[in-house]
Protein backbone atom coordinates (compact mmCIF):
# COMPACT_ATOMS: atom_id res chain seq x y z
CA UNK A 1 0.00 0.00 0.00
CA UNK A 2 1.30 3.37 -0.66
CA UNK A 3 0.01 6.31 1.52
CA UNK A 4 1.44 10.11 0.74
CA UNK A 5 0.69 12.23 3.93
CA UNK A 6 0.81 16.28 3.68
CA UNK A 7 3.52 16.26 1.01
CA UNK A 8 5.62 19.44 0.36
CA UNK A 9 8.10 20.31 -2.18
CA UNK A 10 9.71 23.45 -3.43
CA UNK A 11 12.52 23.76 -5.90
CA UNK A 12 13.81 27.38 -4.71
CA UNK A 13 11.31 29.81 -4.43
CA UNK A 14 8.35 27.52 -6.83
CA UNK A 15 5.93 25.56 -4.91
CA UNK A 16 5.52 22.46 -6.69
CA UNK A 17 3.47 20.06 -4.17
CA UNK A 18 1.52 21.55 -1.38
CA UNK A 19 0.27 19.60 1.37
CA UNK A 20 -0.40 16.58 -0.93
CA UNK A 21 -1.91 13.19 0.68
CA UNK A 22 -3.76 9.74 -0.74
CA UNK A 23 -3.74 6.55 -0.67
CA UNK A 24 -3.59 3.72 -2.86
CA UNK A 25 -4.19 0.40 -2.17
CA UNK A 26 -2.78 -2.77 -3.19
CA UNK A 27 -4.15 -3.83 -6.81
CA UNK A 28 -5.07 -0.65 -7.20
CA UNK A 29 -5.13 0.81 -10.68
CA UNK A 30 -4.60 5.14 -10.05
CA UNK A 31 -4.11 7.70 -12.64
CA UNK A 32 -2.64 11.16 -11.88
CA UNK A 33 -4.09 13.95 -13.95
CA UNK A 34 -2.74 17.49 -14.11
CA UNK A 35 -1.66 20.04 -16.78
CA UNK A 36 2.15 19.66 -17.92
CA UNK A 37 4.34 21.06 -15.31
CA UNK A 38 1.97 20.57 -12.56
CA UNK A 39 4.40 18.04 -10.51
CA UNK A 40 2.80 15.27 -11.79
CA UNK A 41 6.34 13.72 -12.22
CA UNK A 42 7.81 15.54 -9.07
CA UNK A 43 4.94 13.56 -7.32
CA UNK A 44 5.87 10.04 -8.54
CA UNK A 45 9.63 10.75 -8.27
CA UNK A 46 8.90 10.55 -4.45
CA UNK A 47 6.77 7.40 -4.20
CA UNK A 48 10.28 5.97 -5.05
CA UNK A 49 12.29 7.87 -3.08
CA UNK A 50 14.22 9.56 -6.20
CA UNK A 51 12.73 13.12 -4.71
CA UNK A 52 12.89 13.91 -1.19
CA UNK A 53 10.17 15.79 0.07
CA UNK A 54 10.21 19.32 2.05
CA UNK A 55 7.99 18.04 4.71
CA UNK A 56 5.63 15.11 4.80
CA UNK A 57 5.52 11.31 4.97
CA UNK A 58 5.59 8.26 1.72
CA UNK A 59 4.79 5.34 3.40
CA UNK A 60 5.62 2.37 1.53
CA UNK A 61 3.51 -0.75 2.92
CA UNK A 62 3.46 1.59 6.19
CA UNK A 63 7.55 2.18 6.38
CA UNK A 64 8.16 5.84 5.68
CA UNK A 65 10.54 5.79 3.22
CA UNK A 66 11.43 9.77 3.51
CA UNK A 67 14.05 9.73 6.07
CA UNK A 68 16.09 6.97 4.34
CA UNK A 69 19.08 6.89 2.98
CA UNK A 70 20.03 6.03 -0.81
CA UNK A 71 21.18 2.36 0.47
CA UNK A 72 18.09 2.06 2.56
CA UNK A 73 15.60 2.97 -0.42
CA UNK A 74 17.72 0.52 -2.52
CA UNK A 75 15.95 -2.01 -0.48
CA UNK A 76 12.45 -0.13 -1.20
CA UNK A 77 12.79 0.15 -4.67
CA UNK A 78 12.96 -3.68 -5.25
CA UNK A 79 9.22 -3.34 -4.55
CA UNK A 80 9.16 -0.86 -7.81
CA UNK A 81 9.12 -1.00 -11.62
CA UNK A 82 8.78 3.02 -13.40
CA UNK A 83 8.31 3.72 -16.61
CA UNK A 84 10.27 6.81 -17.59
CA UNK A 85 8.84 9.37 -19.75
CA UNK A 86 11.46 9.03 -22.18
CA UNK A 87 12.25 5.38 -21.46
CA UNK A 88 15.43 6.00 -19.83
CA UNK A 89 17.38 3.36 -21.62
CA UNK A 90 20.85 2.87 -21.16
CA UNK A 91 22.07 3.95 -24.55
CA UNK A 92 25.27 2.20 -24.14
CA UNK A 93 23.64 -1.53 -23.86
CA UNK A 94 21.36 -3.56 -26.46
CA UNK A 95 17.42 -3.54 -25.33
CA UNK A 96 18.47 -7.64 -24.22
CA UNK A 97 21.20 -6.01 -22.09
CA UNK A 98 18.81 -3.36 -20.95
CA UNK A 99 15.94 -5.63 -20.01
CA UNK A 100 17.83 -8.08 -18.33
CA UNK A 101 20.16 -5.11 -16.36
CA UNK A 102 18.26 -5.88 -12.91
CA UNK A 103 18.48 -9.52 -12.94
CA UNK A 104 21.92 -9.36 -14.27
CA UNK A 105 22.70 -7.03 -10.54
CA UNK A 106 20.62 -8.45 -8.32
CA UNK A 107 20.16 -12.20 -9.37
CA UNK A 108 22.49 -14.79 -9.77
CA UNK A 109 20.80 -16.16 -13.21
CA UNK A 110 22.51 -18.77 -15.65
CA UNK A 111 22.46 -16.53 -18.64
CA UNK A 112 20.48 -19.30 -20.64
CA UNK A 113 17.76 -18.45 -17.64
CA UNK A 114 18.53 -14.42 -18.37
CA UNK A 115 17.60 -15.03 -22.03
CA UNK A 116 14.57 -17.08 -21.23
CA UNK A 117 13.16 -14.14 -19.03
CA UNK A 118 13.98 -11.58 -21.34
CA UNK A 119 12.37 -12.95 -23.96
CA UNK A 120 9.46 -13.67 -21.94
CA UNK A 121 9.31 -9.94 -20.69
CA UNK A 122 9.60 -8.79 -24.41
CA UNK A 123 7.02 -11.19 -25.40
CA UNK A 124 4.94 -9.45 -22.86
CA UNK A 125 5.02 -5.89 -24.26
CA UNK A 126 4.76 -7.54 -28.08
CA UNK A 127 8.79 -6.75 -29.20
CA UNK A 128 9.63 -10.04 -29.60
CA UNK A 129 13.12 -10.64 -31.78
CA UNK A 130 13.91 -7.19 -30.40
CA UNK A 131 17.12 -8.35 -28.15
CA UNK A 132 20.08 -7.31 -30.15
CA UNK A 133 19.09 -3.95 -31.31
CA UNK A 134 20.50 -0.66 -29.73
CA UNK A 135 18.01 1.84 -28.31
CA UNK A 136 19.08 4.26 -31.13
CA UNK A 137 17.11 2.11 -33.41
CA UNK A 138 14.25 2.26 -31.64
CA UNK A 139 10.79 4.02 -32.17
CA UNK A 140 9.14 6.15 -29.63
CA UNK A 141 6.82 3.46 -28.82
CA UNK A 142 9.62 0.80 -28.87
CA UNK A 143 11.58 2.63 -26.47
CA UNK A 144 9.07 2.95 -24.15
CA UNK A 145 7.61 -0.70 -24.54
CA UNK A 146 11.57 -1.84 -23.69
CA UNK A 147 11.54 0.10 -20.50
CA UNK A 148 8.54 -1.27 -19.28
CA UNK A 149 9.72 -5.25 -20.14
CA UNK A 150 12.92 -3.43 -18.05
CA UNK A 151 10.42 -2.71 -15.14
CA UNK A 152 8.56 -5.80 -15.12
CA UNK A 153 10.88 -8.64 -15.32
CA UNK A 154 11.50 -8.74 -12.01
CA UNK A 155 7.67 -8.93 -11.33
CA UNK A 156 7.38 -5.99 -9.17
CA UNK A 157 4.15 -5.55 -6.65
CA UNK A 158 3.96 -1.76 -8.41
CA UNK A 159 4.83 -0.10 -11.43
CA UNK A 160 4.40 3.51 -11.83
CA UNK A 161 4.24 4.86 -15.64
CA UNK A 162 5.07 8.56 -15.89
CA UNK A 163 3.56 9.67 -18.85
CA UNK A 164 3.41 6.74 -21.08
CA UNK A 165 1.45 7.95 -23.67
CA UNK A 166 3.44 11.50 -24.23
CA UNK A 167 5.16 11.74 -27.25
CA UNK A 168 3.15 9.13 -29.36
CA UNK A 169 0.23 9.13 -31.73
CA UNK A 170 -2.87 8.08 -30.66
CA UNK A 171 -2.53 4.38 -32.33
CA UNK A 172 0.46 4.04 -30.68
CA UNK A 173 -0.95 4.90 -26.98
CA UNK A 174 -3.69 3.04 -27.36
CA UNK A 175 -1.54 -0.04 -27.41
CA UNK A 176 0.51 1.40 -24.49
CA UNK A 177 -3.26 1.60 -22.64
CA UNK A 178 -3.49 -2.00 -23.42
CA UNK A 179 -0.13 -2.73 -22.18
CA UNK A 180 -0.51 -1.09 -19.13
CA UNK A 181 -3.81 -3.06 -18.14
CA UNK A 182 -2.42 -6.06 -19.34
CA UNK A 183 0.48 -5.91 -16.84
CA UNK A 184 -2.00 -4.86 -14.04
CA UNK A 185 -4.08 -8.14 -14.90
CA UNK A 186 -1.18 -10.63 -15.46
CA UNK A 187 1.13 -9.44 -12.88
CA UNK A 188 -1.53 -8.13 -10.27
CA UNK A 189 0.76 -5.01 -9.40
CA UNK A 190 -0.70 -1.61 -7.93
CA UNK A 191 -0.53 0.95 -10.98
CA UNK A 192 -0.04 4.44 -10.80
CA UNK A 193 -0.04 6.01 -13.86
CA UNK A 194 1.43 9.51 -14.62
CA UNK A 195 -0.70 11.54 -17.48
CA UNK A 196 -2.10 14.27 -18.78
CA UNK A 197 -4.01 12.19 -21.72
CA UNK A 198 -7.22 11.65 -20.50
CA UNK A 199 -8.61 8.79 -22.91
CA UNK A 200 -5.28 6.83 -20.84
CA UNK A 201 -6.59 8.25 -17.69
CA UNK A 202 -10.06 6.53 -18.29
CA UNK A 203 -8.61 3.61 -19.29
CA UNK A 204 -5.90 2.46 -16.97
CA UNK A 205 -7.54 4.45 -13.75
CA UNK A 206 -10.26 2.66 -11.30
CA UNK A 207 -9.47 5.90 -9.38
CA UNK A 208 -8.40 9.78 -10.49
CA UNK B 1 22.72 10.07 -18.48
CA UNK B 2 21.99 12.21 -16.22
CA UNK B 3 20.21 14.17 -18.79
CA UNK B 4 18.11 11.43 -20.34
CA UNK B 5 17.23 10.01 -16.90
CA UNK B 6 19.59 7.15 -16.87
CA UNK B 7 20.77 7.78 -13.51
CA UNK B 8 17.53 8.03 -12.47
CA UNK B 9 16.34 4.76 -14.13
CA UNK B 10 19.34 3.17 -12.25
CA UNK B 11 18.48 3.94 -9.07
CA UNK B 12 14.87 3.12 -9.44
CA UNK B 13 16.22 -0.44 -10.46
CA UNK B 14 18.04 -0.34 -7.10
CA UNK B 15 21.68 0.00 -8.44
CA UNK B 16 23.41 2.61 -5.98
CA UNK B 17 24.63 5.18 -9.00
CA UNK B 18 28.18 5.30 -7.08
CA UNK B 19 28.78 1.53 -6.75
CA UNK B 20 27.86 1.36 -10.35
CA UNK B 21 28.92 4.57 -12.14
CA UNK B 22 31.80 5.97 -9.71
CA UNK B 23 34.07 3.23 -8.20
CA UNK B 24 34.34 1.66 -11.58
CA UNK B 25 36.05 4.34 -13.31
CA UNK B 26 37.83 5.48 -10.22
CA UNK B 27 39.84 1.94 -9.80
CA UNK B 28 40.27 2.09 -14.11
CA UNK B 29 41.77 6.09 -13.50
CA UNK B 30 43.97 4.44 -10.84
CA UNK B 31 45.27 1.86 -12.60
CA UNK B 32 45.49 3.83 -16.20
CA UNK B 33 47.21 7.09 -15.27
CA UNK B 34 50.48 4.66 -13.66
CA UNK B 35 50.35 2.87 -17.01
CA UNK B 36 49.72 5.98 -19.13
CA UNK B 37 52.60 7.61 -17.26
CA UNK B 38 55.03 4.70 -17.37
CA UNK B 39 54.38 4.21 -21.42
CA UNK B 40 54.78 8.28 -21.49
CA UNK B 41 58.19 8.23 -20.00
CA UNK B 42 59.08 4.87 -21.89
CA UNK B 43 58.92 6.60 -25.19
CA UNK B 44 60.12 9.97 -23.74
CA UNK B 45 63.09 8.32 -23.03
CA UNK B 46 63.46 6.77 -26.74
CA UNK B 47 62.65 9.87 -28.37
CA UNK B 48 65.19 11.94 -26.63
CA UNK B 49 67.46 8.99 -27.61
CA UNK B 50 66.65 9.90 -30.94
CA UNK B 51 66.70 12.88 -31.36
CA UNK B 52 69.95 13.29 -29.64
CA UNK B 53 71.86 10.41 -31.54
CA UNK B 54 70.24 11.26 -34.99
CA UNK B 55 69.87 14.80 -35.32
CA UNK B 56 72.29 16.66 -33.07
CA UNK B 57 75.18 13.42 -33.05
CA UNK B 58 75.69 12.78 -29.60
CA UNK B 59 77.43 9.72 -28.68
CA UNK B 60 74.77 7.04 -27.52
CA UNK B 61 77.40 5.71 -24.76
CA UNK B 62 77.43 9.41 -23.59
CA UNK B 63 74.07 9.89 -23.57
CA UNK B 64 73.09 6.65 -21.91
CA UNK B 65 75.66 7.26 -19.38
CA UNK B 66 74.41 10.37 -18.56
CA UNK B 67 70.57 9.50 -18.48
CA UNK B 68 71.08 6.92 -16.03
CA UNK B 69 73.43 9.71 -13.79
CA UNK B 70 70.49 12.00 -13.62
CA UNK B 71 67.51 9.78 -13.65
CA UNK B 72 66.90 8.67 -10.34
CA UNK B 73 64.83 5.81 -9.30
CA UNK B 74 63.34 7.65 -7.01
CA UNK B 75 62.05 10.50 -9.77
CA UNK B 76 59.96 7.04 -11.18
CA UNK B 77 58.38 6.40 -8.08
CA UNK B 78 57.10 9.76 -7.47
CA UNK B 79 56.11 10.07 -10.97
CA UNK B 80 54.04 7.28 -10.98
CA UNK B 81 52.89 8.01 -7.19
CA UNK B 82 51.19 11.29 -8.55
CA UNK B 83 49.84 9.19 -11.41
CA UNK B 84 48.07 7.18 -9.41
CA UNK B 85 46.85 10.20 -7.20
CA UNK B 86 45.59 12.22 -10.26
CA UNK B 87 43.64 9.56 -11.74
CA UNK B 88 41.60 9.46 -8.74
CA UNK B 89 41.37 13.52 -9.19
CA UNK B 90 40.24 12.96 -12.76
CA UNK B 91 37.66 10.61 -11.88
CA UNK B 92 36.17 12.07 -8.81
CA UNK B 93 35.84 15.62 -10.61
CA UNK B 94 34.47 14.14 -14.15
CA UNK B 95 31.84 11.85 -11.80
CA UNK B 96 30.79 14.54 -9.53
CA UNK B 97 30.14 17.15 -12.90
CA UNK B 98 28.49 14.49 -14.75
CA UNK B 99 26.49 13.34 -12.06
CA UNK B 100 25.12 17.31 -11.22
CA UNK B 101 24.86 18.87 -14.81
CA UNK B 102 22.45 20.73 -15.75
CA UNK B 103 20.18 19.48 -18.11
CA UNK B 104 19.53 19.58 -22.19
CA UNK B 105 23.22 20.34 -24.36
CA UNK B 106 24.34 23.49 -22.71
CA UNK B 107 24.33 22.26 -19.00
CA UNK B 108 26.16 18.89 -21.01
CA UNK B 109 29.21 21.13 -22.64
CA UNK B 110 29.68 23.16 -19.51
CA UNK B 111 29.88 20.16 -17.03
CA UNK B 112 32.58 18.62 -19.79
CA UNK B 113 34.49 22.14 -19.69
CA UNK B 114 34.49 22.36 -16.11
CA UNK B 115 35.31 19.20 -15.34
CA UNK B 116 38.44 19.52 -17.72
CA UNK B 117 39.25 22.75 -15.85
CA UNK B 118 38.77 22.05 -12.44
CA UNK B 119 40.74 18.75 -12.83
CA UNK B 120 43.42 20.75 -14.74
CA UNK B 121 43.08 23.68 -11.69
CA UNK B 122 43.39 20.56 -8.68
CA UNK B 123 46.51 19.00 -10.70
CA UNK B 124 48.68 21.94 -10.86
CA UNK B 125 47.61 22.44 -6.88
CA UNK B 126 48.10 19.36 -5.62
CA UNK B 127 51.01 18.77 -7.75
CA UNK B 128 52.95 21.62 -5.52
CA UNK B 129 52.10 20.35 -2.50
CA UNK B 130 52.56 16.44 -3.43
CA UNK B 131 56.11 17.45 -4.77
CA UNK B 132 57.04 19.09 -1.60
CA UNK B 133 55.60 16.42 0.69
CA UNK B 134 57.11 13.42 -1.73
CA UNK B 135 60.49 14.92 -2.04
CA UNK B 136 60.69 15.16 1.92
CA UNK B 137 59.72 11.23 2.19
CA UNK B 138 62.65 10.68 -0.64
CA UNK B 139 64.83 12.69 1.43
CA UNK B 140 63.93 10.75 4.36
CA UNK B 141 64.57 7.21 3.03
Amino acid sequence: MIEVLDLTKSFGAQLVLDNVGFKIENGESVAIIGRSGSGKSVLLKHLIGLLQPDTGEVLIDGENIVPMNERQLLRVRWKFGMLFQSAALFDSMTVAENVAFWLRQHKHLTEAEISRRVAGALEMVDLPGTEDKPPSELSGGMRKRVGLARAIIYEPQIVLYDEPTAGLDPIVSDSIDQLILRVRDRLKVTTVVVTHDMRTARRVGSGC
Amino acid sequence: MRVTEQIDALRALATHPVDYLVVPRLLAAHIALPLLTAESIAIGILGGYFVCVNLLDIEPTYLWANMLKYTHQTDLIIGLIKAFIYGGVIALIGCYKGMTCRLGAEGVGQATTEAVVYSSITILIANFFLTLVLGKLVSLL
